[in-house]
């Protein structure tokens, strides 16, 4: 899906410095896409790796003059993302068809 | 060796061996098709020979008879008589089926007849005694046409047989010599196998010094930057505790920090670099230093992270996650900004736990991000607690790792222990071995004429 518009990174489950290659590997092709979302709905829980990931990638976007990334937020992983600050750099939703109707 | 290298190795030692399978099946089904054959030209020898002995038989009865005129001398020319065609039909049948040319078999038995009707019938039926000389002479020339049939039968089947024979051998040795292809492909296939493991093992070794290497190193930048001694002012008592990841890949990057300023006012931190080792221990230790160095000219929190969030973005790449403050000890007055940090807990002398406000990203990983300070003011008898994620993250639920929290926190308030943040540590993880490092400083305000009784009500304050 990360190679389409917009692009789409779903991410499942835990997923932790242990998965960093991975999700880098996912993350790598959205950087350059018109619209880019990440879809936390399915995720139960992610470090501070994951969150540092996305920021990285986001200021890669707003760099070369792309919007902010989109993140949909799941229950699984909303506290995190609200401790970490994501809302105040990046646009967060509750679905999926909200942030790519956004 | 890589995954897409081992299943090319694996397709490739699969293919090997499915053609080499193939081959011995192949081989297998001719080798068994060229002994059934020979086994058959063996049987044609054995008929080819018994028609002639027929035949010889057939004579010798004959023979006997007419010299001695005793019916039971005809004895054998009967039987060879009776059992010629039969025999003649096998080994006629058994050269067609080997694809060898049966007309000199047909010339045979048609000479059997003609000697029959035109040596044995006149012989038999004449009551003279003694020998017919014409006869004879006839009968030894069928005779003799016979043999020679016969030895040419006799050549056709042992050029059949030689030729069987080649080609089992020629069978036999590329069989061998397959074997020993496949033998040696199987062993460089094997070798192969066995050198990357080799390498791979070699790999996890190198691997696992430098990363020990690493660790040792991180261990020792960590324990030489984290701060050992803190301020203790009239009235304030500060606690920390640091305890490292159980995984080593985690050490790293957690950090506390404390100092007294002038007019009884104490400058804090705590934060959690992303990252572990060196590269988060180096980073660590820089941005304690700028909050530090920024703090002692800057009053106001939110503007120490924003310009350490600024110095940050000029020299490294790692996000960092922390809380800054400043405490008026007199006023009791505790003001603070954070940056993606979780938030820090206030134990109200009633026993209450609250969960301070907080807001703003990481540092690190946005240009001009503002940050927001929020005021509490703290009566004595309450205490601060400051902590990094690795305390409420063990679980893998940062929901319910708040909540746990709060009720180790209002548990330690109960006791009083003397260092709340190592109780702090004992309460929330027990005996657990911590997945990240935790970091733990607490700040109690005191009054030991008021200490925590009641039951703690978690509740957030507005600044």
């Amino acid at each position: 899906l990360a190679t389409i518009e917009p692009a789409i990174v779903r991410v499942c489950g835990d997923v932790t410095f242990l998965d960093r290659d991975r999700l880098q590997e996912q993350l790598r092709p959205i950087a350059d896409a018109g619209v880019a979302i990440v879809d936390f709905s399915d995720a139960s829980y992610v470090d501070s790796s994951v969150i540092s990931q996305l920021l990285a990638c986001n200021r890669a976007r707003l760099t070369s003059g792309r919007a902010p990334l989109r993140l949909v937020v799941g229950p699984g992983v909303a506290r995190i993302f609200d401790v970490a600050g994501m809302r105040a750099l990046m646009a967060t939703f509750d679905t999926l068809e909200d942030a790519a109707r956004s | 060796m890589n995954a897409v290298r081992r299943a090319w190795m694996v397709g490739l030692a699969l293919l090997v061996l499915a053609v080499f399978t193939g081959a011995a099946l192949a081989t297998h089904e001719l080798l068994a098709s060229n002994l059934a054959r020979q086994q058959q030209l063996r049987e044609a020898q054995t008929l080819r020979a018994q028609l002639l002995r027929l035949q010889l038989d057939e004579e010798t009865g004959v023979r006997g008879f007419v010299a001695a005129r005793d019916p039971v001398l005809l004895e054998p020319y009967r039987s060879a008589l009776r059992r010629f065609p039969a025999t003649q039909r096998a080994l006629q049948q058994l050269l067609a089926a080997l694809g060898i040319d049966d007309s000199r078999v047909r010339a045979e038995a048609v000479l059997n007849a003609r000697w029959n009707a035109t040596v044995a019938l006149p012989l038999l039926i004449d009551r003279q005694r003694g020998v017919a000389p014409h006869l004879e002479l006839r009968g030894k020339a069928l005779v003799d046409r016979l043999r020679v049939l016969d030895a040419g039968v006799f050549a056709q089947i042992t050029q059949a047989a030689s030729q069987a024979d080649r080609q089992a051998t020629v069978l036999i040795d590329r069989t061998l010599a397959g074997g020993l292809v496949a033998g040696v492909l199987v062993m460089i296939v094997v070798g192969a196998f066995a050198t990357a493991q080799l390498r791979l093992s070699a790999d996890l070794e190198r691997q696992r010094r430098a990363y020990e290497e690493e660790k040792r190193i991180a261990d020792m930048l960590q324990e030489a930057f984290m701060r050992t001694s803190l301020p203790a002012p009239k009235n304030l008592d500060l606690h920390a505790t640091y305890v490292p990841a159980g995984l080593e890949a985690k050490v790293g990057g957690d950090w506390y920090d404390a100092f007294e300023l002038a007019g009884r006012r104490i400058l804090f931190s705590i934060g959690d670099v992303a990252g572990h080792g060196i590269d988060a221990a180096v980073v660590m230790s820089r941005v304690r230093q700028a909050i530090v160095s920024v703090g002692i000219a800057e009053r106001d929190p939110a503007a120490i992270l924003a310009r350490v969030n600024e110095i940050l973005l000029l020299q490294d790449e790692l996000m960092v996650t922390a809380i800054c403050g400043f405490i008026d000890v007199d006023a009791g007055e505790v003001s603070y900004a954070t940056a993606g940090h979780p938030p820090m807990m206030l134990v109200r002398a009633s026993g209450n736990v609250e969960i301070l406000p907080y807001s703003g990203p990481p540092l690190g990983v946005a240009a001009g991000v503002r940050y927001r300070t929020f005021t509490a003011f703290v009566e004595p008898g309450a205490t601060l607690v400051l902590y990094t994620d690795g305390l409420v993250e063990q679980g893998r639920n940062l929901t319910d790792g708040e909540a746990r929290l709060v009720r180790a926190i209002a548990a330690v308030g109960e006791r009083d222990p003397l260092d709340p943040a190592a109780a702090l540590l004992r309460e929330v993880l027990g005996s657990e071995i911590p997945v990240d490092d935790v970091a733990i400083l607490t700040v109690s305000f005191r009054d030991l004429a008021k200490r925590v009784t009641h039951a703690p009500v978690e509740r957030r304050v507005e600044a």
